[in-house]
């Protein structure tokens, strides 16, 4: 175990440290989705804006998200499900190819790394549904802690705002507890030449073994992101009544940057860290 | 399993979207109105929050973000679509009201009433289809001729406001319908205007109208009120018979609806006026009045209540009860602007009859003071001189007129656009022309002329001002200002008589 996590420690380590924009370049296309919808959002006083922003968002909160000021100020929440759709829906795309663009910059044989370059298009299922997966019961967890969560931490903390914070840190703690499991399905199938059932079984398989090594580190390496949606989420409401409503969306957008950033860092950490074991092994 | 395997689902997507989004133009069109009201409503908020009130310049520029929506959000607002669209178009066209409404406000704040009259009429054509909005613009456009003056029209437009929008039932809070205070208002502003047979006339006209709006099936709250302005309109024209009748409904009706508990005040008030004043014993109706100034003391009525208990009091020549209760107002309501300052002129009156002079004078000294927006105001100085006139004591009365014209002067002064300044400039123009100072009558004709061109007291003062001209010698003056009556009253019933005049001045 100690050792373990003094691989996890240095793949960590050499995630960051080695940043690689070429590689950070796969997830482009999650962040332009994402910034594409809060640019509509900022911009739903044009036809184009309301048909594409407007339209999620109604889809997402109801009538109330095609006010203004509504829509800005539910924003933190209408974003939060286009986060996670996009996320599904691209990352499903981008992660695989992330996986296999990280393994190039390890040690691993470079047949290994044409093999997995090659397996990109296959690995795009088993991703999917992991990341679907996580979603699902990430989903539930939330729908509980909304409800039940702040009743159980409110006899323990004053005030809403410490409450409130406190809800956030466990939901989220648990959250990425939930995704710790789907990170390593990408590799796996980028990796080996698996059915996308099989692939997925041992990503998630791979998930829990690693679980206690991989999940700090994903923490740690995303705490810039959780602080500014920590930030957004808590204090959108009061940012857009003391400021400008627009501001919602500037912050999340500057989210969105660092969100990327951190799945980057998580995805190429988890690689290395793979390759590392497996090699050892 | 490939990229291209996806390519249907987000196909199938962009698809859904386009097709959810049909009609969104509409949509967006609302959302550019709500944002610019947002904006307009924040900038001003943020300039109210400082403290000051805002100059003509500041408003004038705050007016300016308010109108920017109806410039970028220019309609026309069709309201006959279907449910969905002309929800969205009635929204778009309510925040169109919405920020004309708060135009015309700042617009009347920074004294520019013509621009607000403009901004209403723009309304009134554009909201047409829509009730709401039309009637937000009938009454903008009342505060726009409230603004400039022009008392006819004010009449006028009340008048087309009760015409042709009927009152609707109160809101959530209880509050009443602006559009059941207009025939109280109307009365008031004849009266104001020194017409008492047309205030008279309207106070008939009023009650008409409200008898007439019973004939119509409506909710019980405000059937309720209405009865309530039938009650006060029959106490105001001393029908006693058909206001106990009306008082007894009213109670009917409050006692069959719990909501309404809060109008036993009103009832309470009129059956007690009406006791006082056709009961050969008083006593009973003092006690009901008495009780509801001390069971109802937030009402409005609870003042007026004990003023009616005083007035019964001096009727009788009890001066010592009605001082008393005349005090009481002042000491437990001093800012009942309708009942205090007239509760202070009666007190002077009061202790004049009980030959206290010193005290009278004093009290009659101190309204100007303490209330300076009220007739009582404008009164107090008359009553002082007509004191001295009637004691014979007529170098004393010219030397206090004097002193009055400067008592008028500060009024006017301090509120040179009041509701009551104009009745201020008549007695200065009374005094200076009982004074025999031809430049004083000048001058208070030509303030008249500059502040208050339509008002019926201005056409009074040219005609008296015509006659003194005529006799301090000045026939050319006499006749300028015989040829602004005609300009500024052409309609006057006493046109043809003043033209006559003009002709032999000319002649």
């Amino acid at each position: 175990m100690a050792g373990s996590m003094k691989v996890a420690g240095a793949s960590a380590n050499e995630a960051y440290r080695s940043f690689q924009f070429g590689d950070y370049a796969t997830l482009i296309p999650l962040l332009v989705v994402q910034w594409l919808f809060l640019i509509l959002g900022l911009n739903m006083g044009a036809t184009w804006g309301m048909a594409v922003a407007g339209t999620i968002a109604r889809w997402i909160v109801g009538d109330a998200a095609l006010d203004y000021p509504g829509f800005l100020q539910l924003l933190p929440l209408t974003f939060s499900y286009v986060e996670s759709a996009s996320f599904i829906l691209v990352g499903a795309f981008a992660l695989p190819r992330l996986a296999a663009h990280v393994m190039g910059r390890t040690k691993a044989p470079k047949a290994q790394v044409e093999a997995a370059r090659a397996r990109v298009g296959a690995a795009i299922l088993p991703t999917f549904l992991a990341l679907l997966g996580a979603f699902l019961v990430t989903y539930a967890w939330q729908l509980y802690a909304s409800r039940g969560l702040h009743a159980l931490l409110a006899p323990y903390i004053q005030g809403w705002v410490q409450s409130a914070i406190a809800t956030w840190i466990v939901s989220v703690a648990v959250g990425y507890a939930i995704t710790t499991y789907a990170i390593y399905v990408p590799i796996v199938a980028v990796s080996e030449s698996l059915s996308p059932v099989a692939a997925l079984k041992k990503g998630v398989g791979e998930g829990w073994k690693r679980f206690r090594t991989t999940y700090p580190y994903a923490l740690l390496l995303s705490l810039p992101a959780l602080l500014l949606q920590l930030f957004v989420q808590i204090g959108g409401a009061v940012l857009s009544n003391r400021t400008r409503p627009e501001n919602v969306a500037y912050l999340l957008l500057a989210y969105v940057v660092a969100s990327t950033v951190a799945t980057y860092f998580v995805w190429s950490m988890a690689t290395r860290y793979y390759v590392a074991r497996t090699e050892a092994a | 399993m490939s990229a291209s395997a996806f390519r249907p689902a987000l196909a199938a997507l962009a698809a859904a979207l386009l097709l959810a989004g049909c009609g969104n133009a509409d949509r967006a069109q609302l959302f550019r109105a709500e944002k610019l009201l947002y904006d307009a409503r924040k900038a001003e908020d943020e300039v109210r929050l400082a403290g000051k009130r805002p100059d003509s310049t500041t408003a004038l520029r705050l007016r300016a973000n308010y109108l920017k929506v109806r410039t970028l959000v220019p309609g026309p607002y069709n309201l006959n679509q279907p449910e969905e669209k002309r929800e969205v178009a009635m929204s778009t066209l309510r925040a169109v009201g919405v920020a004309e409404a708060a135009g015309v406000r700042l617009a009347l704040e920074a004294r520019r009433a013509d621009l607000a009259l403009e901004a209403a009429e723009r309304l009134q054509t554009a909201g047409a289809a829509d009730t709401a909005t039309a009637r937000q613009a009938a009454f903008m456009a009342l505060a726009a001729y409230q603004g400039l003056r022009r008392y006819e029209d004010v009449v006028a437009q009340m008048k087309r406001i009760l015409a042709t929008y009927p009152p609707l039932p109160p809101g959530p809070n209880g509050e009443e319908d602006p559009v059941l205070g207009l025939p109280a208002a109307i009365v008031n502003l004849r009266r104001g205007l020194g017409d008492e047979a047309g205030a008279a006339r309207e106070l008939r006209g009023a009650l008409e109208y409200f008898e007439g709006l019973l004939a119509r099936p409506m909710p019980p709250v405000l059937e309720a009120q209405v009865r309530a302005r039938i009650l006060r309109a029959n106490l105001e024209l001393n029908q006693a018979g058909r206001a106990l009748q009306e008082a007894n409904a009213l109670e009917r009706l409050v006692a069959s609806t719990p909501s309404l508990r809060h109008m036993m005040a009103e009832i309470a008030f009129a059956k007690g006026k009406i006791k006082t004043g056709i009961d050969a014993d008083p006593s009973e109706g003092i006690g009901i009045l008495e009780r509801v100034a001390m069971d109802f003391p937030q009402s409005p009525l609870a003042p007026r209540a004990i003023f009616e208990v005083g007035a019964s009091f001096e009727r009788r020549t009890k001066y010592q009860s009605a001082l008393e209760r005349y005090q009481e107002i002042l000491k437990r309501f001093p800012y009942a602007a309708d009942v205090a300052p007239l509760a202070l002129y009666r007190i002077g009156i009061v202790q004049e009859k009980m030959e206290d002079w010193g005290a009278a004078k004093s009290t009659f000294e101190s309204i100007p003071v303490r209330y300076p927006r009220s007739t009582s105001a404008a009164e107090a100085p008359i009553a002082v001189i007509q004191h001295f006139m009637r004691e014979g004591r007529k170098t004393v009365a010219q030397q206090y007129m004097t002193r009055a014209i400067g008592i008028y002067r500060e009024l006017v002064k301090r509120d040179s656009t009041g509701e009551v300044t104009p009745l201020f400039r008549v007695k200065m123009f009374q005094l200076s022309a009982a004074q025999g100072d031809s430049n004083g009558v000048y001058a208070v004709t030509e303030e008249m002329l500059r502040s208050d061109p339509k008002h019926p007291y201005t056409a009074q003062i040219l005609i008296e001002a015509s006659r003194a001209a005529k006799g301090y010698g000045n026939p050319s003056r006499a006749a300028v200002y015989l040829r602004r009556f005609l300009r500024e009253f052409p309609k006057s019933p006493l046109a043809g008589q003043v033209q006559q005049e003009l002709r032999r001045l000319e002649g």
